[in-house]
């Protein structure tokens, strides 16, 4: 009696603590979330209290509209290539500075740095940098006797997603480096130590040794930058606000302007909804091909 | 181990590595000395002398205009005010749900808990055109007090799964003395678990909090009157509406950069510390 008691005691205290957390989450972010989801139906305008049922049309709208195979190949430029390159750089800056004996806080501080600025101030600054007129880029090719070589990085649509990426990825290198170090310093150091006294390279340490030992910190970045990337407004509506054009209309960006500039809510509630479902069907994608591999590797 | 690193064949490697991060520094701390340098300087020295400050071209007058026109003070506060409302609900409603979940108890709360967690990976964007008519209806907007409740109804999954995660660590048998000596589930919670939590708490402070005060998105839909704004969304606006004069945007650039700066600088190693283990487990 007394042990039902107890348990039962504690039940309802559990459920009593959860109550508050569970009653913001679900006005401010469940309710609004599935709203969404019904209005997408609807051709609602964001104000009056009035609306009717369109069925798919705030979909087919969005999905004939003329960005959008520009946004679809935005997106998979960005998951495609921007993803693995970052993950790409930020392991072998973390596999590089846990090498280094001194200087390795400093490295980690100095690249970590942009992460604690807001990306409004990351996307002015690159904006300066980029700018084909006055930007210190165009100052030094002309020094160098290349003006020729000086472009207007983001007004153009063939360089401005590349350009976008590199202060994206320059931005956030720094995090994924963290977490990489992080994944690096729980491996054991006689694993390496006794490696080193077989004689093994430098390349086949990496390839036999720590990219099997880093598959947890590896899964984790791959899913986190994804996610990152997809959803990812600030910076680039700071740096380009999705131009020239629709040329670097991130999906995030897109919803912003149907809903706030050209006021048509339906759709940008329907392209929410697409990102959402990309976003999950991309995250569990991931995690079922990544866990595949890191069972594989062990 | 090093003994083993600092031993002659490997001693050669870390110069070529020392001078392939040097590099990598050079091109991170390149951007921000560019900015930083020409918050001081002339407009005319900008074009001409991008890199380098000479005593000629010095000028704190940039900052001194940024600072009027920013409304900088206010807006400080504002920011300031949004950031401890959203953190005073994150570590509070956070932390009491994980206890709640992590306590002995039945099934429906363990799913919930599950439930909790997926939605970390759901996008904000899905919620902001039903978040605005929802705030209308509930009289927040232009109240920071909304703002906040957008940030916590938005971070908490996260902050929940932080703190579950580190209260499941810590040994039963403490909290079972606890108990024994009376301590009712609350009282352990205030009493034992949150002393024990100083570093997760100070985990969802530095991650939570340094995403909060740099973030647009929010402010930008959510508050509309002027002498609201924070600082990011001040120097959104200021920027937008100063292309071509670089030395006031420079200089409104570096001044919102300053708090956190400062701040990062006090706290350097926790700050990292944190980071690192909370991303770590998020």
């Amino acid at each position: 009696m007394r042990v039902w008691y107890r348990n039962n005691r504690s039940a309802v205290a559990g459920a009593a603590f959860v109550l508050p957390a569970l009653a913001v989450i679900g006005v401010f972010f469940l309710y609004p979330a599935l709203m969404s989801f019904r209005y997408s139906f609807t051709n609602w305008n964001g104000i009056s209290p009035d609306f009717d049922y369109v069925g798919w049309d705030n979909f087919r709208y969005v999905l004939q509209s003329p960005q959008f195979k520009q946004l679809i190949w935005n997106t998979l430029f960005l998951i495609g290539l921007y993803v693995p390159v970052l993950n790409i750089i930020s392991m072998l800056l973390a596999v590089l500075i846990y090498d280094v004996r001194r200087f390795a806080g400093m490295y980690k501080v100095i690249i970590y740095l942009p992460n604690i600025f807001s990306m409004v101030v990351v996307g002015i600054i690159w904006k300066v940098i980029y700018n084909p007129v006055f930007g210190p880029v165009a100052l030094v090719l002309e020094k160098l006797g290349k003006e020729s070589w000086a472009q207007d990085w983001l007004g153009q649509t063939a360089t401005v997603m590349p350009a976008m990426s590199l202060s994206i990825v320059w931005y956030s290198v720094g995090f994924y480096l963290m977490i990489y170090l992080g994944g690096l310093s729980t491996i054991p150091p006689d694993i390496y130590e006794s490696a080193s006294i077989e004689g093994i390279t430098w390349f086949q340490r990496l390839r036999y040794l720590t990219f099997p030992l880093l598959s947890h910190a590896i899964t984790i970045n791959i899913v986190v930058s994804a996610i990152g990337i997809l959803t990812i407004f600030d910076l680039p509506f700071v740096l380009t606000g999705g131009g020239p054009g629709f040329a670097s209309q991130t999906m995030a960006i897109s919803i912003y302007i149907y809903a706030f500039k050209s006021m048509q809510q339906g759709s940008a509630m329907a392209l929410a909804v697409i990102l959402t479902l990309v976003t999950t069907a991309i995250t569990l994608g991931l995690l079922r091909l990544l866990n595949r591999r890191e069972a594989a590797h062990e | 181990m090093n003994k083993v690193r600092g031993e002659g064949r490997l001693q050669k490697p870390q110069v070529a590595t020392n001078v392939i991060l040097a590099l990598v520094a050079l091109f991170y701390l390149l951007p921000l000395w560019y900015a930083l340098n020409n918050a001081f300087k002339y407009a005319e020295s900008i074009s001409v002398q991008p890199f380098w400050l000479t005593k000629h071209s010095f000028t704190f007058e940039n900052i001194a205009r940024a600072y009027e026109q920013l409304h900088f003070k206010t807006a400080f506060f504002n920011s300031a005010l949004i950031l401890a409302l959203s953190l005073l609900l994150l570590v509070t409603l956070g932390s009491l749900a994980a206890y709640g979940v992590i306590l002995p108890n039945n099934r429906a709360i363990r799913r919930l808990y599950t439930f909790f967690v997926a939605l970390i990976s759901v996008p904000p964007q899905i919620t902001i055109v039903p978040l605005l008519l929802l705030l209308k209806r509930l009289d927040l907007v232009n109240s920071f007090l909304g703002v906040a409740f957008v940030y916590a109804g938005m971070y908490l999954p996260f902050v929940i799964f932080l703190y579950a995660g580190f209260m499941r660590s810590i040994p039963k048998e403490i909290v079972e003395s606890a108990s024994i000596d009376g301590c009712g589930p609350l009282k352990t919670y205030i009493h034992i678990y949150m002393p024990l939590l100083k570093t997760i708490t100070g985990i969802v402070l530095v991650i939570r909090g340094v995403s909060i005060w740099n973030d647009l998105l929010v402010p930008l839909i959510v508050l509309n009157k002027n002498a609201m704004f924070t600082l990011p969304l001040q120097l959104y606006i200021f920027s937008s509406s100063k292309v071509g004069q670089w030395d006031l945007v420079f200089g409104g650039t570096v001044l919102v950069c300053l708090p956190i700066t400062v701040f990062f600088l006090a706290f350097q190693k926790s700050f990292v510390k944190g980071v690192m283990a909370g991303s770590l487990k998020g």
